[in-house]
């Protein structure tokens, strides 16, 4: 075998490698909501349905003012697309369910 | 060996840690929910009666683990039976075990009916490429049909796309004069249709079941639904390279308009190479691609686990093109004794 022969052994390992530390990077993702709905609002950060799932996963947390924060980010699209108006009024009921639950537990949220 | 066995142990590597420490997520409850120990005369039956067998997170992600690598088993099935060379069997393998586009398919519950789907198809496209015509390959593409069909109400599409696709590609030496493609497609159509019309009152009904309600969208213009899927297409392609992409729900509403003519262009590429070379691995493609952008309505975007048999059918066609570039342009593996033989055809 040449050189050129070990370079494509080298370059199908680094290869193997590669994407197997990415996949388990990926699967750990997969393992919690949490993790699952943080990254996904990292990647898609205006998208109304991601912010409403990322915010129950922070109420669930007890991370009320980012939840907060989350729904009225959701709110503020106004159902932009139209098709996506479904996922504002979640956003909405969501936010009001937070403020009902706050003053339940008398938790101030700025 | 040695490739085989790095393969393996970095596949596992990879996958059980998270898998013996998932938790239930996203949609898993409500897939759960679904689950019966009755298998019947319906949609999903065997992916509802595969959730019952499966009760807690990390025995399901197992049993999708299982069936992923029965999937890869076939597709290597597929690639000795047309004597590739070693090092194109191998590349292909390593990207299907170790892309984590097929993580979400592997980590979700949702990702199991996409896996019976493909076990479906593969099972179909191996009884077409052979003597279909026989009672043993009718019996096994019944079979193929029946799982397909049993994993997802869009493995229907199985029937009308897939078999007649095979059928035409297939280069039988030996059928009989009145075995044309053509007959075959016939006739999956007649069942396609009358099945739709006994179990789901009409082609319409049966468009419109499932989650994503054809008739919830109805405000939606035809170039809006066309456009903005095209543009999921040519997503998931990028996502292939550039992983950094890969996410639960991307914003396909955000992408421009130069991703759905990318997204076109790929499919109408796809296919003028799928007619051009015979390629079925392309065509696989396609067949499971057309169907996503009918049934998939602008909000509920085509996602990483519903394009897990387009990577498949992708990964047959690289690895036809490296096949090819193989014996003519001599691509080096580092793979000092495989032999390079033409690519025979499924039914040689």
């Amino acid at each position: 075998m040449g050189v050129l022969g070990h370079l494509a052994q080298i370059g199908w390992l680094a290869l193997c490698l590669f994407l197997a530390q990415q996949t388990r990077d990926y699967a750990q993702v997969w393992t919690s909501n949490p993790t699952l709905f943080t990254l996904a609002a990292q990647r898609a950060p205006d998208k109304p349905r991601v912010l409403n799932f990322y915010g129950l996963t922070l109420v669930a947390e007890g991370r009320w003012v980012e939840a907060r924060r989350a729904f009225m980010a959701v709110v503020a699209h106004e159902g932009s697309p139209r098709w996506d108006r479904h996922w504002a009024e979640v956003g909405q009921r969501n936010l009001q369910i937070l403020e009902a639950l706050s003053r339940r537990y008398g938790v101030q949220i700025p | 060996m040695k490739i085989l066995i790095i393969i393996a142990a970095s596949y596992l590597w990879a996958y059980l840690p998270p898998m013996r420490a998932a938790q239930s997520v996203y949609e898993d409850a409500e897939t759960q929910s679904a689950a019966t120990t009755t298998i019947t005369v319906a949609p999903r039956t065997l992916t509802n009666y595969s959730h019952a067998l499966t009760p807690t997170p990390a025995r399901a992600r197992l049993l999708n683990l299982t069936l992923h690598t029965v999937v890869m088993l076939l597709v290597c099935l597929f690639m000795w039976r047309a004597r590739w060379h070693r090092g194109v069997i191998f590349t292909v393998v390593l990207l299907l075990l170790l892309h984590p586009i097929s993580t979400e398919t592997l980590m979700s519950l949702s990702g199991r009916a996409e896996l019976i789907v493909a076990l479906g198809i593969l099972v179909t496209v191996y009884a077409v490429g052979e003597a279909w015509w026989t009672w043993r390959w009718i019996a096994l593409l019944i079979l193929g049909v029946g799982i397909t069909v049993g994993g997802k109400e869009s493995g229907a599409a199985v029937l009308v796309l897939v078999v007649p696709l095979v059928a035409a590609l297939a280069i039988h030496t030996a059928r009989p004069r009145w075995a044309r493609w053509w007959i075959l497609a016939c006739l999956c159509g007649v069942v396609a249709i009358w099945g739709a019309e006994w179990r789901y009152g009409g082609l319409a009904a049966f468009a419109a079941m499932g989650g994503t309600q054809i008739n919830s969208a109805f405000d939606v213009t035809w170039a809006e639904w066309g456009l903005r899927q095209s543009a999921a297409v040519a997503y998931w392609c990028q996502s292939l390279v550039q992983l950094s992409l890969l996410t639960v729900d991307a914003d396909i509403d955000r992408l421009s308009n130069i991703y759905s003519v990318v997204g076109g262009l790929i499919l109408v590429a796809l296919s003028l190479v799928t007619w051009r070379t015979h390629s079925l691995g392309w065509g696989l493609c396609v067949a499971t691609l057309i169907p996503r952008l009918l049934i998939q309505t602008p909000g509920s975007y085509l996602n990483a686990h519903q394009f897990y048999m387009a990577w498949v059918g992708i990964l047959l066609g690289l690895g036809a093109t490296l096949q090819w570039g193989v014996i003519r342009c001599g691509i080096h593996f580092g793979l000092s004794s495989s032999p390079a033989v033409l690519p025979q055809p499924l039914s040689s």
